[in-house]
């Protein structure tokens, strides 16, 4: 593509487009099938046994079969033999979600006399406000955000109800605790699921630091907890945290479900609301979120078609990074996102989620830091 | 059907049941056995044959109520499926199959060794040749044990007679395979040697009959016990020890979409030269312990509930114990059927 540029201007993203080369790849190529499945560019009714066989296993192979059966529209002739796999896939989507529920309900519990705000965030926020995306949705552990000073008493009061640290080194506790945006994960001895406790949304030690303050300012309260204080952030917030959890602060691997829940989120939102697209990018500049957001905008609408607002698109297009670096970006995040066409993860995937594991931790702390954490680690990972 | 309580009352693409009065694959079965046009059996191609299908990831075929897709070029693992499943429906128009499982063989560390995936992913690295058609085999399980929450699925020794199923829920090491191996030889139905898959729909059990298994001391036992039993080549040294599969009789493979209504659970206990014996136990004590062998009790919750309660009101409970007595043992098991 070639790209128009005045002498002296300074060069311009690339306009954000969808990627055709994806969509109408030869049903042999790269996990077409559930690419276009889950961008909804088609539905059940044309696909062939042959693309739904593909598709069935890469669901499987990506852990999307849980959320499958909520792309598909109800009235899509679905064959036998995918019903079945569909049926299987729905169970266990609602088993993550009973028992998030469960988890949550202890959680609330244990946090009654903590008696000060708690922000739930990502899939126990997705639930809690019954967001489309909680469908089927697996979640690994709960994260909730509290203000930093109340940090120590929050974490007092989970030590008194039974949760203590998943046993860390020495060193990666420190880490932990002077560098990060969150405490070392918390589990409760009954149950299975781990707790993040934050103060931040993304390392403080990072070149962006969104202030804790505004995103508890903006909180909104809800009722579907047992917790009196209990929040989620506002609509742009929740947006933005993960747009920034998978592109400032994320590896990206196996993140094709992270791009799927910016695509949910933002369908969500904007069809209930007209004004989000242009309250995101505000909000974004207010907390210095642009670049992320850029990035979200760009990958959902690329692979999964998210009808993205043309005129915030266009606002944002400048806040995009230089040609060259969307260029690798373009490449990397496609490659690292969708499923190959082959057994096991071919060395360019794997070099893509390489390369994008190291940029996390790049944008994560500055140079000299980042130079003795990794150190520290490759010297503890050497004696061991 | 019972009411699971979820929170969104939204459409949902898997309202229509499909007709659940029939097993699954029952055509496949059915004209395999009449040698029609879906399916022949898998012996009938050569090997030459069924490595091009293979090769070209066409290799389709049917184990119990499941289609499972094999893309290899490694002539070995072909060949033992041929033995292994040679009573089972090969399609024969598999390229517009729609499987349950990918199943992929493929070479690693110069040839050395083999890896397995299923679904793109692997899951045995590093696989040594002579290993390779155990962990093929202990690859098929696992796609059964993990990803089919149609049914449930309870790890147990399943066996039918006069439509009749009896089950044999216990861990590995308990004498399970052994005793299944001694009743399959004689009058009994197998259905498996590892899982009962129980239709949520009506509480009946589907058969997914598959080589048994037999470890150590188990293979010579049988095959001195039962000299007309057909087993594969043992494989030595294997992560379970000395490994050899017996092959189930091509009646059962062709009557797999026949099920069968629950009719005795059987918690069998092997203790060496302990003598036999058979005693009730309570339906209460029957229910917890089949949950505690279930796969996905938990992941299905309510559905989970409901179809396995169906099965123990059907089912009458025993505690089994055997030192090694096989004649005894399906003495046992025969005056059991008779009388209940």
């Amino acid at each position: 593509m070639a790209i128009s540029r005045k002498p002296g201007e300074p060069f311009r993203s690339w306009p954000i487009e969808t990627d055709h080369a994806i969509l109408n790849a030869p049903p042999q190529s790269a996990a077409a099938p559930l690419m276009q499945v889950l961008s909804r560019s088609r539905i059940g009714d044309s696909l062939s046994p042959t693309d739904w066989d593909c598709l069935l296993r890469d669901a499987r192979r990506c852990a999307l079969l849980p959320r499958l059966p909520h792309h598909l529209p109800a009235t899509a002739a679905v064959p036998p033999p995918v019903r079945r796999q569909l049926q299987s896939g729905e169970k266990v989507g609602r088993f993550f979600e009973r028992q998030l529920r469960w988890e949550i309900e202890c959680l609330s519990r244990d946090l009654q006399e903590f008696a000060e705000p708690v922000v739930f965030l990502k899939g126990a926020a997705y639930l809690l406000t019954d967001l489309p995306i909680a469908r089927g949705r697996h979640v690994n552990d709960i994260d909730i955000l509290v203000d930093r000073q109340q940090l120590a008493k929050a974490e007092q009061v989970l030590r008194q109800h039974g949760w203590q640290p998943l046993p860390v080194s020495e060193y990666d506790d420190r880490y932990y605790r002077q560098w990060m945006h969150e405490l070392p994960p918390l589990r409760h001895p009954q149950r299975k699921m781990a707790l993040d406790l934050h103060h931040a949304l993304l390392p403080p030690t990072g070149r962006v630091r969104p202030d804790t303050s505004q995103l508890l300012q903006a909180a909104q309260p809800i009722s579907t907890s047992m917790l009196p204080d209990a929040k989620v952030l506002c609509p742009e917030d929740m947006y933005l945290h993960a747009a920034a959890h998978m592109f400032q602060d994320g590896e990206l691997s196996g993140s094709l479900r992270d791009l799927l829940d910016l695509d949910g989120l933002y369908r969500h939102f904007s069809a209930a609301d007209g004004r989000f697209p242009h309250r995101l990018i505000q909000r974004a500049n207010v907390l210095q979120l642009q670049r992320p957001l850029h990035y979200a905008l760009r990958y959902t609408r690329r692979l999964l078609l998210t009808p993205v607002d043309e005129e915030a698109a266009a606002m944002l297009s400048p806040l995009g990074p230089s040609w060259g670096s969307a260029w690798v970006m373009d490449r990397l995040v496609h490659r690292a996102l969708i499923p190959p066409n082959q057994d096991g993860t071919p060395v360019k995937q794997r070099f893509a989620q390489f390369i994008l594991y190291l940029r996390s931790h790049w944008l994560r702390m500055p140079p000299l830091l980042l130079a003795r954490h990794l150190t520290r680690k490759l010297l503890s990972r050497l004696r061991s | 059907m019972p009411n699971h309580s979820h929170s969104s009352n939204e459409t949902c693409v898997l309202q229509p049941q499909h007709d659940c009065s029939r097993s699954f694959l029952a055509d496949v079965y059915e004209t395999g056995a009449s040698n029609g046009s879906a399916a022949v059996r898998f012996d009938s191609c050569s090997p030459a044959q069924l490595l091009d299908l293979s090769r070209a990831e066409n290799l389709v075929w049917a184990v119990g109520p499941f289609l499972i897709r094999l893309t290899t070029h490694d002539a070995t693992v072909v060949n033992a499926l041929r033995f292994l499943y040679r009573a089972a429906p090969l399609l024969t128009e598999p390229a517009t199959a729609i499987t349950d499982f990918h199943l992929s063989v493929r070479s690693s560390f110069g040839g050395f060794t083999s890896t397995i995936f299923v679904d793109g992913q692997p899951i045995f690295r590093r696989v040594r040749k002579r290993h390779l058609v155990p962990m093929v085999e202990w690859a098929l399980n696992l796609c059964a044990f993990q990803g089919c929450h149609h049914y449930l699925t309870v790890h147990a020794a399943v066996l039918e007679r006069g439509g009749r199923v009896l089950m044999l829920p216990a861990l590995s090491g308990s004498g399970k395979s052994t005793l299944c191996a001694a009743l399959s030889q004689k009058s009994w139905r197998l259905f498996s040697d590892e899982v009962a898959l129980i239709d949520l729909n009506n509480g009946l059990i589907h058969p997914a009959p598959r080589p048994i298994s037999l470890k150590r001391d188990a293979i010579e036992l049988i095959r001195q016990r039962f000299p007309q039993a057909i087993l594969g080549p043992t494989w030595r040294g294997t992560i379970k020890g000395d490994v050899a599969h017996l092959l189930p009789m091509d009646e059962c493979v062709a009557r797999t979409s026949i099920t069968g209504r629950p009719g005795w659970i059987v918690f069998p206990q092997f203790i060496p030269g302990a003598a036999t014996s058979l005693n009730p136990v309570s339906k209460a004590r029957g229910f917890v312990r089949t949950v505690e062998q279930s796969f996905n009790f938990a992941v299905l919750g309510s559905v989970g509930f409901e179809a396995l309660k169906r099965v123990i009101d059907q089912s009458k409970c025993y505690e089994f114990t055997y030192g090694g007595d096989l004649s005894e043992a399906w003495r046992t098991f025969q005056e059991l059927a008779d009388r209940d």
